[in-house]
C-alpha cells in the first residue's frame, strides 16, 4: 500500500526549569544538584534508565553554573575551564574521562556525570578510572511515579502541539510500559504517525502505536531525537571541550 | 434606533458580517448581527468569539440605538426585497422588536438584548503596515490550500505570517503547511512590518478576509501583536485573534541541493495528471513520474480498474540528470500547479525525499512537497 | 476600550486578579496550586475576554483542561464583563536553573528518618572537603582562587594563565598532607621513602623516589603530602631554603607538551620544567606508547637528576614492570630508590577511616566503620569516598548514619548488580513462599489462598516491574486491567491493616531485589 511522507519537520527539545517535573523518585537527585558545595570531591553522579530526566537535569545544572554541557561519547581530551556536566558519560572514552576528573579535581571544578547505570557499574578497563568512578556520589533516580508520567505525557504532548484529550491520553498511558522512555517514544511515533496520515490522534491511532511498544517492557528503546542532532548538546558556557 | 438605507448597500454588508457568523453555533446570540447607529453613522458587527466583523454603511439615520437579530434571516429578507428598494428599520429600545419596511413589506424580528452580544476588541496593535489589496490575495492564494485542516494539530491550522530575508532582501512572507506539503509565498517588505512578530492567522479568517478581497482593489491595512490581527479594508474592519502556537521551522524542511530538474509546461503537466488519476476513485492513490532523458511518464495504477499511462517527450520536457521514479498523490501536484501559470520547475533529490516546485517565471513562491512511498 | 479606559481599569482589574488567585487556591489547595498555577499572570481584558498567560505550552495546555472552567467562572463572579478567560502562551520571563520545577507529585520526605541502630548527630560539614559550603546563593560555587594566592609550588613563573595560576604546579589538594595520611603495614614503607623527600630533597639514594602501586592506595596523597611539605618548610636540609615543586600527571604533561609543540614553544616548556628544584609526575604509566613525550620526558628526567634536582614519579607497576617504557627510561628510573604500596589490611582500612572521620568532625559508630572496612577492600580511594559519601548525603538530608541507611545510600557499591525482575520471576517466588502451584497464578481459582498470592504477585509486578497494567493482566492468565489496579489497592489496604502480611510482601520484595 502506497503511504504518504511526512515533511521531516525537527523537533526541537529544551530543557527548561519549569518544565522539569520535580517528584518523589527524583527529589534527592534534585536536592544534591542545589548543593553543588556538599558533593565530596566535587563530583556526582546521577543514574536512573533512559529517559528518567537525566539530561534535563543535567541543563538546568549546566545553565545554573556556566557549565561545559559535553556529550560523553564525543568526550575529548582537554583542560577544563569551568565546571563541566557529562552526559552519557557511561558511554564516554575513558581516558579523556579520567583526563577530565583528575583535571577538574585539581582545579577545584565540580564535575556532574550521568549514565544509565551507577558509575560503580561502567566497569571501565582502567583501573584508575574505575576507582575514581567508584569513589563517586551516585544518586539514583527511581522508577517514575505514576502521577509523574501523566504528567511527562501531558508535557511532551503539549512540546509537540498536539491536542489530545485528557481520555485519550489516560486510556494510552495505561496500555504503556511505565516508563518515561516508553512515554517519550509512545509521543515521537504518535506525532510521527499523525503527521504522515493526515489525521487526528485517534484511539486508532494510540492503540497502533501502544501495540508497537508493547512487551518491549523497560528494554533500552532505540534513541528518540534527543541525540540526533548533534553531539554538542550546548553551550552555555565558552569553550565546548568538544 | 431608526435608520434608511438602500437595499443593495445593506445587502453587501450583511453578506460579509453574516458570513462569520458560526453557523453551528450552540449560543444564540452568536448567530445575531449588531445594527447600530450612533452619532449619524451606521455600524453592523458580527462575531464568533475568534474573528469579529465591524462595517460602517452609508445610510440616513434619525435616531441612536442599537439592536441585535439574527443575521442570516435578516439577509435572506434584505435579499428578497426588490433591486432599488429603500429599507427602513427601527427598534424602540429594550425587548422591542425590530421592525424592518420597505415599500409595502413589514416585519418584525425578535432581538437579543445588546448587552448579551459579545464584544471582542483588539487591545493594543503595536505594528501597523499596509499592503495592496492585489498582493494580499497573492499571498493568500498561493498559500491557502496547503493549510492543514486536521485540528489535533493546532499550529498548522493558519497561514504563518512573518517577516524574513531571501537573498538579502527583506520579505513579507507567508507560509502554510499540512505535514504533506508546504506553500512558502513572499511579497517585498512592507514599511512597519519589519519589527513584527511571526503570526499564525487562522483559517476561517484567512477564508473571510479573501472574500473582502474579492471586492476591493486599493491598499489594505493590516495592524497587529502577538495575539490580536487586524486588517482594515475600505469601510469594514475585521478582527481575529491569532493562533496560540509555534510554527515549525520550515526553512528545515525545504532542500537546498535537489539537483535534478525538471521543466515542463503547466498545462501539458495538470492535464496529463489529471487523465492519468482518473483511473482511480481513491484520492490518495499515487500519480508515478517517471523520469529519464527528455522523457516523463506518468502512470497510475488502481486494483479495481486497471492501469493508466501517458508519455510526455522532449518537446514538452526538459530533464537531463539521472532516472528517477517518485509518487504523489494527483490531488497534492494538482493544488500546486493551479498556483502555477507558465512553466513548472521540479527539483527532486530521490524517491522518498523532499521536492521542490515553483514556478519557472516567478521567483516569489516556492512549494514542497512530500512523495508517497510507493 | 480606548488607552484612557484601560489604564482606568488596571488596578481595578489586578485587585480583580489577586481575588480570583486566592479563591481558587483556596478551592484547590496550596500544593496543586503551587505546583500549576503560580506561574500564571494577567494579560488584560479585551472586550469581554480576559486573557490569562502562563509561561510554557504544558502549563498552558493543563491549566486550560484542568482549570479553565474554574478560571472562567471565578472571573465571571468578579467583573461582569468579563465572558471568557483565553489562557495563552507567555508572560512570566521563564527563569534559569534548577529553581522552580513543577511538582507533580506532592513533595514527600524522601527519606525517613531511620529508627534502627544508635543514632549519631551529624556535625557540620567536614572542614577539608574540597568544595566548601558557601553561604550565600543556595548555587553559588566557591569563587575560584585568587589570582594573589600565593602558588603552593612556590618558585615556578605563571606564564599564560589568565587566572595567574602555573600550569606546572597543579593545585594541591589541601588533603593530601603527611598529616592526614593514615600509615600502616602495607604503607609504612613508602611513606617514611617520602618523609626523607620531603626533609632532604635530592638526597643520595632516593633520587629518583619512584613510588608504584594499585590504584587509589595513597600514591598521589604522598606526592601531595611531600609538595606541600616543602613549599611550607622549604629544604630542612639547607635551612629551610625555598624549594621549587612542579607536581602534574603524566597525562597533563603530555598536554602540555604536545600544547606546547603546537604553538611552537617547546623551548619555553623545557626551561619552565628543567628550572625546578622537585618535579613529580604522577601516573606514569599513560606515557607508555607516547613515544615523542617520553622522550621529552627522559631528557627532562636526565637534566635535572644532572643538576641535582629531586624526581619523584609514580606509576600502577614497579619500572621494570613498565614493559611499555623504554628500556633506558625504564632503568633510570629504578635507580633511585622504588617504593610500592601493598593493598590495605581490615586494621588500616578501619584505622583510615577512624581518622577520617574524625577529621570530618563526624563521629560514625564503629560498626559502620567496620562494615565499611569489612565490605570495601579494594583500595583506599573507594574506602575514603563511600565515607565521604555517607557524609554528604547524612549533612545534605540531615540523617545519622546508621549501618542501615549506610546500605541505602551506599547500595550501589555494595550490591554486586542491579537486577531487572520479570513477572515470571515474580510468579515463581511467590508461589513458593505461600506454597500454591504456579499455574494458580493464571488460574481461573477464587479461593482465597490463592487469591490473595495472586494479587501480591500482581501488586509487586506492579512495583518492581514497568510493564503496563494490562500487560501485567495478561500474564496473570489474561486478567482485564482492572483486576489488576484492584489487586494493587487491595494489598495497600492490606498492608496497612495487617502487619504481618505487609512483612510477608517486604521480605519477597527485598527477596527478588537482591
Amino acid at each position: 500500500m502506497p503511504r504518504q511522507l511526512a515533511l521531516p519537520f525537527p523537533h526541537a527539545l529544551h530543557f527548561r526549569a519549569e518544565e522539569f517535573l520535580a517528584a518523589a523518585s527524583n527529589a534527592e537527585a534534585l536536592e544534591w544538584l542545589r548543593n553543588t558545595g556538599s558533593w565530596p570531591l566535587g563530583r556526582l553522579a546521577l543514574w536512573g534508565p533512559e529517559g528518567c530526566g537525566k539530561t534535563h537535569l543535567l541543563h538546568l545544572w549546566a545553565q545554573q553554573h556556566g557549565a561545559d554541557l559535553l556529550a560523553g561519547p564525543l568526550l575529548a581530551a582537554r583542560l577544563p575551564e569551568g565546571p563541566v556536566a557529562v552526559d552519557d558519560a557511561d558511554a564516554a572514552p575513558e581516558r579523556p574521562l579520567l583526563h577530565l576528573l583528575n583535571a577538574a579535581g585539581e582545579a577545584g571544578l565540580p564535575v556532574l556525570l550521568a549514565g544509565r547505570a551507577a558509575p560503580a557499574r561502567w566497569n571501565p578497563a582502567l583501573p584508575d578510572l574505575a576507582s575514581r568512578l567508584r569513589a563517586t556520589t551516585a544518586v539514583r533516580i527511581g522508577p517514575a511515579e505514576d502521577e509523574l508520567l501523566r504528567s511527562l505525557l501531558a508535557r511532551l504532548l503539549a512540546e509537540r502541539q498536539l491536542a489530545v484529550v485528557e481520555p485519550l491520553q489516560d486510556w494510552l498511558r495505561l496500555r504503556l510500559p511505565r516508563s518515561q522512555a516508553a512515554i517519550r517514544e509512545a509521543v515521537a511515533r504518535l506525532d510521527h504517525a499523525a503527521l504522515a496520515s493526515g489525521g487526528r490522534v485517534t484511539r486508532a491511532l494510540a492503540q497502533a502505536v501502544a501495540a508497537g511498544l508493547q512487551g518491549e517492557g523497560s528494554a533500552d528503546w532505540p534513541e528518540d531525537d534527543v541525540f540526533a542532532n548533534s553531539g554538542v548538546i550546548a553551550s552555555p558556557g565558552a569553550g565546548m571541550l568538544l | 434606533m431608526r435608520f434608511k438605507a438602500d437595499r443593495a448597500t445593506l445587502l453587501k454588508a450583511l453578506a460579509h458580517v453574516q458570513s462569520v457568523v458560526e453557523k453551528r453555533n450552540t449560543i444564540p446570540i452568536l448567530a445575531n448581527v449588531m445594527i447600530a447607529v450612533r452619532d449619524g453613522r451606521l455600524t453592523l458587527t458580527a462575531t464568533d468569539m475568534e474573528i469579529a466583523i465591524v462595517e460602517e454603511i452609508a445610510a440616513t439615520t434619525s435616531r441612536n440605538g442599537a439592536a441585535t437579530a439574527p443575521a442570516a434571516t435578516l439577509y435572506e429578507i434584505v435579499r428578497k426585497l426588490p433591486e432599488g428598494a429603500e429599507v427602513e428599520l427601527e427598534h424602540g429600545g429594550a425587548d422591542a422588536q425590530l421592525a424592518l419596511r420597505s415599500g409595502r413589506y413589514a416585519t418584525s424580528l425578535v432581538v437579543l438584548p445588546t448587552d448579551d452580544f459579545p464584544s471582542m476588541t483588539a487591545g493594543t496593535l503595536p505594528h501597523r503596515f499596509s499592503l495592496s489589496a492585489l498582493a494580499l490575495r497573492g499571498l493568500i492564494d498561493r498559500t491557502r490550500f496547503a493549510i492543514s485542516t486536521e485540528e489535533t494539530r493546532y499550529y498548522l491550522n493558519g497561514i504563518y505570517l512573518h517577516a524574513a530575508e531571501t537573498d538579502g532582501t527583506k520579505v513579507l512572507r507567508a507560509v502554510a503547511t499540512d505535514g504533506h506539503r508546504l506553500a512558502r509565498v513572499e511579497e517585498p517588505l512592507p514599511d512597519g512590518a519589519g519589527a513584527m512578530p511571526g503570526v499564525i492567522i487562522p483559517r476561517k479568517t484567512v477564508a473571510e478576509l479573501r472574500k473582502l478581497l474579492d471586492e476591493v482593489s486599493g491598499e489594505v491595512r493590516i495592524d497587529l501583536s502577538d495575539t490580536r490581527i487586524q486588517f482594515r479594508v475600505d469601510a469594514i474592519t475585521l478582527t481575529s485573534k491569532l493562533i496560540d502556537g509555534t510554527f515549525p521551522e520550515y526553512e528545515r524542511v525545504i532542500p537546498r541541493d535537489n539537483d535534478k530538474v525538471l521543466r515542463v509546461g503547466k498545462k501539458d503537466f495538470a492535464d496529463a495528471v489529471a487523465r492519468v488519476a482518473a483511473i482511480s476513485s481513491e484520492r490518495s492513490r499515487p500519480v508515478k513520474l517517471s523520469l529519464a532523458r527528455d522523457l516523463l511518464v506518468l502512470s497510475a495504477a488502481s486494483p479495481e480498474q486497471g492501469t493508466a499511462t501517458e508519455e510526455l517527450d522532449a518537446d514538452h520536457v526538459k530533464y537531463d540528470a539521472g532516472p528517477l521514479e517518485i509518487g504523489f498523490q494527483a490531488r497534492y501536484l494538482n493544488d500546486i500547479t493551479d498556483q502555477i501559470a507558465g512553466d513548472v520547475e521540479f527539483r527532486f533529490s530521490d524517491g522518498a525525499a523532499p521536492t521542490v516546485v515553483r514556478d519557472a517565471a516567478d521567483a516569489s513562491a516556492l512549494y514542497v512537497l512530500m512523495p508517497m512511498r510507493v | 476600550m480606548t488607552a484612557g479606559q484601560r489604564s482606568r481599569d488596571e488596578p481595578q482589574l489586578a485587585a480583580q486578579w489577586a481575588r480570583v488567585r486566592g479563591r481558587l487556591q483556596s478551592e484547590v489547595g496550596d500544593v496543586e496550586y503551587r505546583t500549576w498555577l503560580r506561574q500564571m499572570s494577567l494579560g488584560g481584558l479585551d472586550g469581554d475576554e480576559i486573557t490569562v498567560r502562563l509561561p510554557t505550552r504544558f502549563l498552558r495546555d493543563w491549566v486550560r483542561t484542568h482549570y479553565g472552567d474554574r478560571l472562567n467562572a471565578l472571573w465571571q463572579a468578579e467583573n461582569r464583563r468579563v465572558r471568557r478567560v483565553d489562557i495563552r502562551v507567555g508572560g512570566i520571563t521563564p527563569g534559569d536553573g534548577l529553581a522552580e520545577p513543577v511538582n507533580v507529585v506532592e513533595p514527600v520526605n524522601v527519606v525517613e528518618p531511620v529508627s534502627v541502630g544508635e543514632p549519631v548527630s551529624v556535625g557540620e560539614p567536614p572542614p577539608q572537603s574540597l568544595q566548601p559550603q558557601s553561604s550565600s546563593p543556595q548555587f553559588a560555587l566557591p569563587p575560584p582562587l585568587p589570582a594573589s594566592e600565593p602558588s603552593p609550588a612556590g618558585g615556578l613563573p605563571a606564564p599564560d594563565r589568565a587566572d595567574g595560576r602555573s600550569e606546572n604546579a597543579a593545585a594541591l589538594d589541601p588533603r593530601f598532607t603527611f598529616d592526614s595520611f593514615v600509615v600502616g603495614k602495607p604503607n609504612e614503607f613508602a611513606h617514611a621513602c617520602a618523609r626523607r623527600v620531603a626533609a632532604n630533597p635530592a638526597s643520595a639514594g632516593f633520587n629518583p623516589l619512584f613510588l608504584y602501586g594499585g590504584v587509589g592506595l595513597g600514591k598521589t596523597h604522598l606526592m601531595h603530602a611531600i609538595a606541600w611539605d616543602l613549599t611550607r618548610n622549604g629544604d630542612a636540609s639547607r635551612r629551610g631554603a625555598p624549594v621549587s615543586v612542579a607536581y602534574m600527571s603524566a597525562e597533563k604533561f603530555m598536554y602540555r607538551f604536545i600544547a606546547a609543540i603546537r604553538s611552537q614553544s617547546t623551548m619555553e616548556f623545557k626551561e619552565q620544567l628543567r628550572s625546578v628544584d622537585v618535579l613529580m609526575i604522577d601516573d606514569l604509566q599513560f606515557l607508555i606508547g607516547k613515544d615523542a613525550t617520553q622522550e621529552e620526558f627522559f631528557h627532562t628526567f636526565n637534566a635535572l637528576v644532572d643538576a641535582g634536582k629531586q624526581i619523584v614519579v609514580s606509576a600502577d607497576k614497579s619500572p621494570s614492570d613498565l614493559s611499555g617504557l623504554e628500556e633506558r627510561v625504564r632503568t633510570r628510573l629504578g635507580c633511585g630508590m622504588v617504593a610500592d604500596l601493598h593493598a590495605t589490611t581490615f586494621e588500616l582500612r578501619v584505622s583510615i577511616l577512624e581518622a577520617k572521620s574524625a577529621r570530618a568532625g563526624v563521629p560514625v559508630l564503629p560498626k559502620v566503620l567496620e562494615f565499611l572496612a569489612h565490605k570495601i577492600t579494594s583500595n583506599v580511594r573507594e574506602l575514603e569516598g563511600a565515607l565521604n559519601r555517607l557524609i554528604a548525603h547524612a549533612n545534605l538530608f540531615g540523617r545519622t548514619i546508621t549501618l542501615e541507611s549506610t546500605q541505602e545510600v551506599l547500595h550501589d557499591i555494595l550490591k554486586a548488580h542491579d537486577r531487572r525482575v520479570t513477572i515470571e520471576e515474580i510468579q515463581r517466588r511467590v508461589s513458593e513462599h505461600w506454597n500454591i502451584r504456579l499455574t494458580d497464578m493464571s488460574s481461573a481459582r477464587r479461593a482465597r489462598n490463592v487469591a490473595r498470592p495472586r494479587q501480591v504477585a500482581m501488586y509487586l509486578a506492579k512495583q518492581l516491574t514497568s510493564r503496563s497494567l494490562p500487560e501485567i493482566g495478561r500474564k496473570f492468565g489474561n486478567r482485564d486491567h482492572t483486576t489488576v489496579m484492584h489487586a494493587v489497592q487491595r494489598v495497600g489496604e492490606l498492608m496497612e491493616r495487617d502487619a504481618s502480611f505487609a512483612e510477608d510482601v517486604e521480605l519477597l520484595r527485598r527477596m527478588l531485589e537482591s
